[in-house]
């Protein structure tokens, strides 16, 4: 009988996969590997096609815009977030989605400024929140501000209306929360407009004036606290939340705060906490402390203000020692929404996570993840508290951090320990890896910072980290290169994510600016 | 010379470590301290340290760290550069985040002999002197009122401004030499 070609291939084919089926030495199982099935994956993927094909865009215009910003969130700070929070509980962590990584649309954002390649935050934000881009260092005024411009009048020109004024004009709720100063660059950018963003109080323009031999107040511009206290009408009455830190840039310096003792800046002798209280009405609260907070009742409070440390919030793996008790991001965002969802007109909302890049900056890689995961978990809330078809929410950076990933570490490896491979043979387990000179390393690390180590003080090329916890909360990443200060600002892409109405309209590589005409076209101003 | 010096006594928390701990509050003093060495010839230097309850000041060359403990056993500091008008200001977290966060009984002794060095030069401090809080020279708060306060945390974002650059650089030299070899070991 003779076979056909085809059939002989078979026959061949299914010979070979029988023999490899049925190997000549059994091996061990591999010490590591994941839990799932492969086949999970594959059926996932599946999955993600189907409902990829049945995604639908929700084209109708949002009644409400919320802008969260991590601060310094790059996509390294991203992933290493997602593997903590996934290891936190109990699993590999790799397989893990932070929330907003489930919203389905993205697209990365281009963040270098007017005039820098590697931005810092005023101009990022000034992009996000007036669809301009900026100068380093300005809040939401043009590119042709001159620096240290102290003219109210030429402030007021150059300045570029935000989606939170424009949202105000419009009649819709606004509100503002960061874990950083509320006076800070990212936040203070929705409000406020200066040449200097460091002119946090009338102290820091007072002291300008005398640094550069100029008279005491000839610099007529307004300090950031002071206009986030006398604002212009229409957004006086919409802005309705502002939560953060910073009390000290709102007191007088003739007054101590009263969590930390420290004296008011101010040196105008105005205590702008009161003057919130004092201008907006019966209904108007101003808060410090955890405990103030959680009293304030959103369906009878208008306005709130919650100023909750003297300079920054705490970092969230330091919040359950602080004195005074402050909220959680995760908190301070639900009660802002609470407050501004009862507009029928709608709402915007920024929150920032402010102090993911404080904590790089340090080069301190575990607190940046941790804030970053309780980042997540606002932004989680915030999903379940509005109705996803009327909400545009979007999730971004504003720049990112010389924050790297590296090695080959094994499935489920410590994503704050020292790297570990996977074995070469099956049934062995994983040891440490090693660099040319015999030492072991850890998957973190920073480009630059306080992390470097000084060889020629120690006499060593590089630590020995065996005996290290490098998962303690206050081990510092190594870093290559020994800049002067802190750890930078990295200038490669972040990711934006969007979900709700027009969140179709973020897709593929964007300038950052784009945020806001995305913004805008949702909310159709 | 000056900027050694104040590297030396910002390392100061760290040559600390070996006290011995108190177990009850010690008493409220002024120690007055001679630099002996590392100067130049008929040079001399006073350093002063003053402890009180829940407050240490130290302070020589127009350089002053305030350390203060909250009820709640968390410390700050706050490094006063007088030419400068200045203040730079640490939480507790900012601290334990720098790796600079001492016990309190460290920051509360007072060691009868310090010897700080960096680049082949040495500085000694002798203890001459001890007497009660008030004999120390320390800041008041009305001078302080009008110094500048900057945050650390801030410092990243505040790379271009004259006086966060001087103390970066004087700082770096620090850092890498003292703080992180030595905790890593």
């Amino acid at each position: 009988m003779q076979l056909h070609a085809k059939t002989v291939l078979k026959v061949a084919l299914a010979a070979i996969l029988a023999s490899s089926a049925t190997p000549m030495v059994l091996a061990a199982d591999p010490v590591v590997k994941g839990p799932e099935s492969v086949n999970d994956w594959y059926r996932a993927g599946e999955r993600f096609v189907e409902e990829g094909e049945e995604l639908r865009r929700i084209k109708r215009r949002a009644k409400n815009v919320i802008l969260f910003v991590g601060d310094g969130m790059g996509v390294s700070t991203v992933t290493a977030a997602r593997i903590l929070e996934g290891q936190l509980n109990g699993k590999p962590g790799e397989e893990n989605r932070l929330s907003f990584e489930n919203f389905p649309y993205l697209a990365l954002s281009k963040t270098y400024s007017w005039d820098q390649q590697t931005s810092d935050s005023a101009p990022t934000m000034t992009a996000m929140v007036t669809g301009y881009k900026a100068r380093e260092g300005m809040l939401s005024v043009d590119h042709t501000t001159t620096r240290f411009e102290g003219n109210a009048a030429i402030i007021a020109a150059k300045s570029l209306p935000t989606i939170l004024e424009q949202a105000a004009v419009a009649g819709k709720h606004t509100g503002v929360v960061s874990t950083a100063r509320i006076t800070h660059a990212t936040p203070a950018a929705n409000y406020s407009h200066t040449a200097v963003r460091d002119w946090e109080s009338d102290k820091e323009i007072r002291d300008y004036e005398t640094a550069n031999g100029l008279p005491n107040g000839s610099l007529d511009v307004k300090d950031i606290s002071r206009q986030l206290i006398e604002l212009p009408d229409a957004v006086k009455k919409s802005l309705k939340v502002v939560m953060g830190g910073g009390r000290t840039y709102f007191l007088p310096n003739t007054v101590k705060e009263p969590e930390s003792n420290a004296s008011g800046r101010r040196k105008d002798g105005r205590d702008l906490t009161t003057e919130w209280v004092s201008t907006r009405g019966p209904k108007a609260n101003y808060v410090w402390n955890k405990t103030q907070f959680d009293a304030i009742d959103p369906a009878h409070t208008d306005y709130l203000l919650g100023l909750f440390e003297n300079s920054h919030m705490q970092y969230e793996a330091d919040r359950a020692n602080d004195k005074a008790g402050e909220p959680s991001l995760t908190d301070m965002t639900e009660k802002a929404i609470k407050l501004l969802g009862k507009n029928r007109k709608g709402f915007y909302l920024q929150v920032e996570a402010g102090r993911i890049d404080h904590a790089h900056h340090a080069g301190n890689a575990k607190r940046a993840l941790i804030d970053a995961i309780e980042f997540s978990r606002a932004i989680k809330k915030a999903y379940e508290m509005v109705d996803p078809e009327e909400t545009l929410i979007i999730v971004t950076a504003d720049h990112s951090h010389t924050f790297t990933i590296a090695g080959y570490p094994h499935r489920g490896n410590n994503i704050l320990g020292l790297v570990h491979d996977v074995p070469n043979k099956d049934g062995e387990a994983p040891e440490a890896s090693k660099d040319r000179l015999g030492l072991p390393y850890t998957t973190l690390g920073y480009a630059n910072g306080p992390g470097w180590r000084d060889a020629l003080a120690t006499g060593l090329k590089r630590p020995d980290l065996t005996a290290v916890d490098t998962a303690g909360l206050e081990f510092l990443q190594e870093a290559a290169i020994p800049t002067v200060g802190a750890e930078t600002h990295a200038g490669e892409d972040v990711a934006i994510y969007a979900t709700g109405p027009k969140a179709h309209l973020v897709h593929g590589s964007m300038e950052q600016n784009w945020i806001y005409h995305v913004m805008r076209e949702a909310f159709d101003f | 010379m000056k900027l050694l010096l104040t590297f030396a006594l910002w390392a100061m928390p760290v040559a600390m470590v070996t006290a011995a701990p108190f177990d009850h509050d010690p008493p409220a003093l002024c120690a007055q301290y001679q630099i002996s060495a590392g100067l130049a010839a008929g040079t001399s230097i006073t350093w002063s340290f003053q402890r009180t309850k829940d407050r240490v000041v130290t302070e020589a060359l127009g350089y002053s760290e305030i350390w203060t403990r909250a009820d709640n056993g968390s410390l700050s500091l706050q490094r006063v550069f007088h030419a400068d008008k200045k203040i730079v200001e640490y939480s507790n977290a900012e601290l334990d985040t720098r790796r600079q966060l001492p016990k309190w009984t460290e920051v509360l002794d007072i060691p009868a002999r310090i010897q700080r060095g960096h680049g082949g030069s040495r500085i000694k401090f002798e203890l001459v002197a001890v007497g009660p809080p008030e004999s120390c020279p320390t800041p008041s708060e009305i001078q302080l009122i009008d110094y500048g306060r900057i945050d650390i945390a801030d410092f990243g974002d505040m790379e271009d401004d004259p006086f966060v650059r001087k103390v970066m650089a004087s700082d770096g030299a620090r850092h890498t030499a003292v703080g992180v070899h030595v905790h890593d070991h």
